[in-house]
């Protein structure tokens, strides 16, 4: 997904405007090479970190703006009966999303439960 | 004398925006209005108490999570919150003179967001902290003060359930709009740090963007045209064409990338809040209420005892509409059947009778006839949305209703459909895509209402014998179910059709909050169930009313040659000739109006479905309403009272002949009557509710047209292929 790296590469630049959001994710990408995982595969339970929200389009803004912004914890709370939408938390809220939104947030796992 | 005021609340959905609404309002209920095509904005006088002799509006926003204008509700918000140019207003945008941001105190780490982007807006605001019981129970420790000084405008604490803090509030936001309003020192710091594009070296894609917008558009406008640009959905907002145009000359790649990094810009300042409150521990963890909530749900959305609760609870709903609404509506019918009585006697029998008593009586007869369903649906709707259930009904039908391209939200208006269109139809306000609403409003009328069953039932009793069986079915019981399938696969496939072609949209992406479950507030949802039945009154009622006036006329005139009361009453009249009717067959006054010649004109296209005049008069009847062509047929044989008892008619029909001796109606005309019947649009109260809803009449005509028409092809194939299969 090289359009992706190449966003997730711009908020570096943007650093001096938002300091905390992208400490995280500089400080994991300088000391290990950090593996993004698309959120809808993570396990159930599991805390996890955004690193960014892949694409171009509204979608992207709308996730972001749900709070899906890098830095982020957010955790799978469990999958609806038919496998699909997921509920996740974010920002002390439940959200509900599709696997193929969810799948849009690349997420690392938070080092402690590494 | 002071100016009257104009309050706009907005807020986060759940936050209990709504409640604080009715407390301001004391919800005097003469006002009720409903704005937009799909968002509804309600606006009402403050209380008097409250307003002190002064003339204030508070105006109820769409409850949003963010204003850039994604969407229709968010933009609906933002339009609110910067002024919308209203006929009212003698076309000028006026914006509210203050603002009063409802947040969730035990959420704050998701609230903040939109009350950043409302303080960019820089209009004069007051927070109000709702909920602040639950967050205090919670242990949750708000230094008021604190956050009020890092915002820079007053925060008033409040339980908006039990009225608590109102009257502060209106206090703190009266002298603010009073005041000459500046933004304070902070205020003005958070706004430069948003607003102003930080020298660079290497200006990020939000200073680039902005520094495009150039000075012609007003920083704060250039948000909202920014996000609208991102989001392609420009048409939404009340841009000037300058805007407009200084908009659409950025690189959409380019706005997308700025929008991004305000958001990502926002929440820095959030968490910058939230930091400064000592609240970032509780930021991460999940918000008080929702442990309970978490705990509740391992039921009502388990994969199994989850699905098993909703098919319930969905059961109870459709029930309700369907089989509690009965007695209502019959007592509803019986008044009006009283009343039409009384005034038969008081004036007489005589053309100005029949006027106000089949004319006048009948049409508000047949609005007020959906009342009981339409305050039902909305009264069960009310009660799960506030509970929070109806998120978690749309996140378990999410994944079948995202076949059809559709959001989990479009199941219960569509299941309501089995029992009646016009509840249906209000009820896809939950939805909040314009479009993914039309094709749900579109659907719904595949839906085999209620009002069709009597139709189904006559021709299945008249022309099927009732004691065929196949395996342990009956016959006609299997052509019911067959009906219902056929309406059910039918609105599916149409709604696929229509989300790909002239409705082309994306699967709407789910992004649905699960908020916390709460005990729902009855007066609350019962002030909304009276709002939008009014409303339905009020403005589809109207249109029904002046229908059924022009379908009485339709029906009635001219009258018979003869006296008209003796030919009613006792017909007698033969009709010479056997092109149209039997030798010796009587001929009721129906037949001599217009609607009966429109009915006989119309035989040449009804023989292709194996009709005859007499079921195309029934037909325009039953425009009315469905269930009005069984009265109608009725009438047309000269059998009154039809619609109460059908077995006369069922007889009449079941030995009908034609000149030859043949049967008249036979088994495959009544399936390809049917199938008509399932497909044609023959509802002028669904046309009138969908003109209601669009805004136009451009939807309910092609609705009807495209149904109209489908169903004339679907049942003449039926018929002739049924004969060419060899059935007569």
């Amino acid at each position: 997904m090289p359009a992706a790296f190449g966003r997730h590469a711009a908020y570096h630049d943007a650093a001096p405007r938002i300091p905390a959001l992208t400490t995280v994710a500089a400080a994991t990408h300088s000391c290990a090479p950090v593996s993004p995982r698309p959120l809808a595969s993570l396990e159930i339970g599991v805390d996890a970190r955004v690193l960014d929200v892949a694409g171009a389009d509204s979608l992207r803004l709308r996730l972001l703006e749900m709070g899906f912004v890098p830095g982020t914890v957010v955790r799978v709370i469990k999958r609806a009966p038919f496998g699909d939408p997921l509920e996740l938390q974010v920002r002390g809220g439940h959200i509900s999303l599709r696997a193929a939104e969810a799948s849009r947030v690349e997420v690392e796992v938070a080092e402690a439960q590494r | 004398m002071s100016a009257s005021l104009r309050i706009a609340l907005a807020g986060n959905p759940n936050v209990g925006k709504t409640s604080l609404f009715n407390v301001l309002t004391g919800a005097r209920l003469q006002v009720g209005n409903y704005a937009g095509v799909t968002v509804e904005i309600r606006e009402g006088d403050l209380r008097p108490d409250l307003a002190r002799g002064r003339r204030i509006a508070v105006v109820d926003l769409p409850g949003t999570y963010s204003l850039t204008p994604i969407a229709e509700d968010e933009a609906a918000a933002l339009r609110g919150l910067q002024g919308e140019a209203t006929e009212a207003a003698g076309g000028k945008r006026r914006p509210p003179d203050v603002v009063i941001l409802v947040v969730d105190a035990a959420n704050l780490a998701r609230n903040l967001y939109l009350a950043i982007q409302v303080v960019e807006l820089g209009r004069p605001l007051v927070v109000a902290l709702n909920m602040i019981d639950v967050a205090t129970a919670a242990g949750i420790d708000i230094d008021v003060a604190a956050l009020s000084r890092e915002l820079g405008v007053p925060v008033i604490p409040t339980v908006a359930r039990r009225g608590e803090g109102a009257e502060a509030l209106i206090k703190a936001a009266v002298s603010i709009a009073d005041g000459e309003w500046a933004p304070s020192a902070t205020l003005a710091a958070l706004r430069g740090r948003l607003l102003v594009p930080v020298p660079e070296a290497e200006p990020g894609p939000s200073a680039r963007a902005l520094a495009l917008l150039g000075e012609a558009v007003d920083p704060v406008a250039a948000r909202g045209l920014l996000g609208a640009r991102a989001a392609g959905s420009l048409d939404l907002l009340a841009a000037t064409p300058e805007e407009r145009a200084a908009a659409e000359a950025i690189d959409e790649a380019l706005a997308l990338d700025a929008a991004a990094e305000l958001v990502i810009a926002r929440y820095h300042e959030v968490d910058r809040l939230i930091d400064g409150l000592g609240l970032r521990e509780r930021a991460a963890e999940r918000a008080p209420a929702m442990s309970r909530s978490e705990k509740i749900d391992r039921v009502l959305t388990h994969r199994v005892f989850g699905l098993v609760v909703f098919l319930g609870v969905m059961s109870l709903l459709f029930t309700s509409i369907f089989s509690w609404a009965e007695p209502v509506m019959g007592v509803i019918e019986g008044l009006i059947a009283w009343l039409s009585e009384q005034v038969t006697a008081l004036l007489g029998a005589g053309v100005f009778t029949d006027l106000v008593v089949d004319g006048v009586i009948a049409g508000v007869g047949n609005v007020l006839v959906f009342v009981p369903q339409i305050a039902l649906l909305f009264l069960f709707v009310g009660l799960l949305e506030d509970s929070g259930y109806m998120a978690r009904a749309a996140f378990l039908i999410d994944r079948l209703m995202a076949r059809v391209g559709l959001h989990g939200k479009a199941f219960v208006p569509l299941l309501s459909g089995y029992a009646c269109a016009i509840p249906a139809i209000l009820g896809t306000r939950t939805i909040s895509s314009f479009r993914d609403r039309l094709v749900t409003i579109l659907m719904i009328p595949y839906m085999s209402c209620s009002a069709r069953l009597p139709i189904y039932v006559l021709l299945i009793a008249a022309l099927f014998p009732s004691d065929e069986r196949l395996g342990p079915f009956t016959l006609g019981g299997l052509i019911l179910l067959a009906m219902y399938l056929l309406s059910t696969a039918s609105a599916i496939a149409v709604g696929a059709i229509y989300k790909r072609t002239i409705l082309r949209s994306p699967t709407p992406p789910l992004v649905l909050e699960l908020p916390p479950y709460r005990l729902p507030r009855l007066r609350n949802t019962l002030l909304a169930v009276y709002d939008r039945t009014m409303d339905f009154v009020r403005e589809a009622g109207t249109v029904i009313l002046a229908m059924t006036v022009v379908l009485w006329a339709l029906l009635s005139f001219p009258k018979p040659p003869e006296a008209p009361e003796a030919a009613a009453a006792a017909p007698v009249e033969v009709v010479a000739g056997a092109d149209d009717a039997a030798p010796g067959e009587v001929s009721p006054a129906i037949t001599h109006s217009i609607g009966g010649r429109v009915g006989k004109a119309l035989e040449p296209a009804l023989e292709p479905m194996g009709q005859d005049w007499r079921i195309g008069v029934a037909i325009l009847g039953s425009f009315a309403a469905r269930e009005v062509m069984v009265s109608t047929l009725g009438l047309v044989y000269g059998i009154e009272g039809a619609d109460d008892d059908d077995r006369p008619l069922r007889e009449v029909l079941r030995n009908a002949e034609n000149p030859d001796g043949s049967r008249r109606y036979t088994p495959l005309g009544a399936i390809a009557l049917m199938v008509f019947y399932v497909y044609a649009c023959l509802c002028m109260s669904t046309v009138a509710v969908v003109r209601r809803e669009t805004r136009s009449w451009r939807w309910p005509i092609f609705m009807f047209l495209s149904m109209t028409i489908f169903a004339y092809i679907a049942a003449v194939l039926v018929y002739q292929g049924g004969r060419l299969l060899g059935f007569a």
